[in-house]
């Protein structure tokens, strides 16, 4: 039987945001309880990517859509350590135009370039934020030679792995998850972190959260037991879809859940004339020549993942299947205009999330589309497996024009792991559900600091920009308090 | 009360936990095994039958595992082809033989109905991944 507890700080969630702000609380001498839905896997338990780790890290087991037209597919980490567990490591630091774009647009505070920096210099040092150190796999040189051949913009994304001693190269370098950075040294300072357990609601109080009723799933079979945990700080990091979720069913909703964007992301598998030999792993060169309406990258290209890729016309595809170790799977995902929601409905466990795609989103699909095969041929690509419905193999860069049309509503399948502003940050509070430093509006002691702050799409991958700004956010809560 | 992480992993959390209530359990679950099945004789081939019985499952499971508003709409499509199949062939699609699966099986991947449609790519993209992934090992 858990007894219900008190806590100085409630953390709702471990992922980037999560385990950073239980980090820097609870080494600036917080007592400090992190509350986690999911369970606590060893991150070398399973391969990175294999069905194992979709099974038991990935909420609704890797299976979720947003619902709309198209539908898009998504996945969220429920794991402890969230999204950081199963994601692919790439790191970019939160980039300035962007954020003097947000500062202007949704008045925050302090939303300093050089002052984000100095937490973004520290989360690198802290994650071993690197680029390899010597040769990056076919998959990834595949991006790099073609938009060379190109005369594209093309850029090593550093990712936060750390390399054993005397070996460099790409294979050895270990992902520095938050299980295996921020997590262990939160526990070294006292943080209790419950895994296996859901905050079903906070309890309030007027404009004060006294703190949250948990459920701890004690096997495997189901069992549980609730208890309470009071607090007297909570911040929700539940994640973009989670967090809304959350603060939603415990009667907060204002601008909390109306607007989330997203990265949506259209697939383009490529045959090879020789194997590509590194499949189990995320090419780290990325084509920003069109950023940030959209940008190309890699994804893993495992036996399975090339399937699907190949999967939206599989009678003409099948054969093919038989040369996977010389397909790899890349993507387009562009900045969207559209915008989603998520809506806690009373009686459903799992919130409905919806998105709606503007007709510019569908045209910079199928224009990001058609430049990511110009590039994949001009990187020596003999045939190319779009993922859209019907669509046949495109095998010369003269064919490339016939997806123009295909990329419609009803054929384009769509996926996305970037979600991001679903409670938003700023001092407009007529759009933001938070303040410039996370602080939910009509609340003192109520945060949110988790990619849900981010106020609009950041165009790069924003696990940089998540954790730089949870950082900055816990020193602020530390010189106010 | 901090846990730190056991060699032996937790596993999946149960379908109750992470918000998959039963939609006509029964039912869904033997229509998402069934067109599992025909997509894996049709698209899949020649299989070992115990490689084609563990994707058949693990297939319906991952179904299983979706948030209760997406099954929801999947027991809706299911309801809508066993209808159909009833309609063209007087029998539910598991009582089916290969042949009679395959046919309604193409019907509905051009479905005019974006819904249809779209479940039988869900199912045909699970039913693809699984396989490979399980061949991989093999191999």
């Amino acid at each position: 039987m858990t007894a219900d507890l008190h806590t100085e700080v409630l953390v709702v969630g471990s992922g980037a945001g999560g385990s950073i702000t239980a980090t820097r609380l609870a080494e600036a001498g917080l007592d400090v309880t992190v509350i986690e839905e999911g369970p606590w896997i060893s991150p070398e338990l399973y391969a990175p990517f294999s069905e194992a780790e979709m099974v038991t890290k990935y909420r609704h087991q890797g299976v979720n859509a947003m619902l709309g037209l198209p539908p898009i597919a998504y996945v969220e980490g429920r794991c402890v350590g969230g999204g950081t567990e199963i994601n692919s490591g790439l790191y970019h630091r939160p980039p300035a135009a962007v954020l003097a774009d947000w500062r202007h647009r949704y008045a925050i505070e302090d939303l300093d370039s050089d002052d984000l920096s100095r937490h973004a210099d520290l989360v690198e040092e802290e994650l071993s934020v690197s680029r390899v150190p010597a040769d990056v796999p076919m998959s990834s040189d595949v991006l790099d030679r073609g938009g060379r051949a190109l005369g594209w913009k093309v850029v090593e994304v550093p990712r936060l792995f750390r390399y054993p001693d005397g070996d460099s190269s790409w294979r050895a370098g270990v992902k520095q998850t938050m299980t295996r950075s921020f997590i262990p040294r939160a526990v070294e300072q006292g943080a209790r972190i419950f895994p296996d357990c859901r905050v079903q609601r906070l309890v309030r109080q007027g404009d004060r959260v006294l703190g949250a009723e948990c459920l701890r799933m004690t096997s495997t079979d189901g069992r549980r037991e609730s208890f309470t945990v009071h607090a007297d700080n909570v911040f929700v990091c539940a994640g973009t879809i989670q967090t809304p979720a959350l603060l939603q069913r415990s009667g907060v909703r204002r601008n909390i859940g109306t607007s989330f964007k997203a990265h949506p992301t259209i697939k383009l598998g490529a045959r090879f004339a020789s194997p590509l030999d590194d499949q189990g792993f995320i090419p780290m060169h990325q084509v920003k020549e069109f950023a940030p309406d959209f940008t190309f990258g890699g994804s893993v290209s495992r036996p399975g993942y090339v399937a699907l890729a190949m999967a939206d016309d599989w009678t003409a595809n099948a054969r093919d299947i038989e040369d996977s170790e010389r397909v790899g799977v890349y993507y387009a995902a562009i900045r969207s205009d559209g915008c989603g929601r998520v809506r806690s409905v009373r009686g459903l466990t799992s919130p409905l999330v919806s998105y709606r795609l503007t007709d510019g989103d569908l045209s910079r699909l199928a224009r990001s589309l058609i430049h990511l095969g110009e590039l994949l041929f001009a990187s020596g690509a003999e045939r190319l497996y779009p993922s859209v419905t019907n669509a046949p193999a495109v095998d010369s860069p003269r064919q490339l024009v016939k997806l123009w049309d295909a990329v419609t509503r009803t054929r384009s399948n769509l996926m996305t792991i970037h979600l991001f502003s679903s409670v938003g940050m700023g001092e407009r509070r007529e759009v933001t559900g938070a303040d410039s430093h996370g602080r939910v509006w009509g609340f003192s002691n109520l945060y949110v600091n988790d990619a849900s702050l981010l106020p609009d799409a950041p165009g790069v991958n924003p696990q940089g920009t998540i954790m730089a700004i949870a950082s900055r956010n816990c020193e602020r809560f530390l010189a106010t308090r | 009360m901090t846990e730190r992480p056991d060699p032996v992993p937790t596993g999946a959390a149960p379908i109750a936990w992470v918000g998959g209530q039963p939609v006509g359990e029964t039912m869904l679950r033997r229509v998402n095994r069934t067109t599992a099945r025909t997509i894996v004789e049709v698209d899949v081939g020649d299989l070992p039958a115990t490689v084609a019985r563990d994707v058949e499952l693990w297939v319906e499971n991952q179904m299983h595992a979706m948030a209760f508003h997406v099954k929801l709409g999947v027991a809706g499509v299911a309801g809508m082809i066993t209808l159909h199949a009833i309609a063209r062939t007087g029998r539910p699609p598991w009582r089916l033989g290969p042949a009679a699966r395959r046919k309604l099986l193409s019907a509905w991947a051009s479905s005019r109905v974006p819904a249809v449609a779209q479940y039988v790519r869900l199912e045909r993209s699970l039913v693809l991944f699984a396989t490979h992934e399980r061949l991989d090992v093999v191999a």
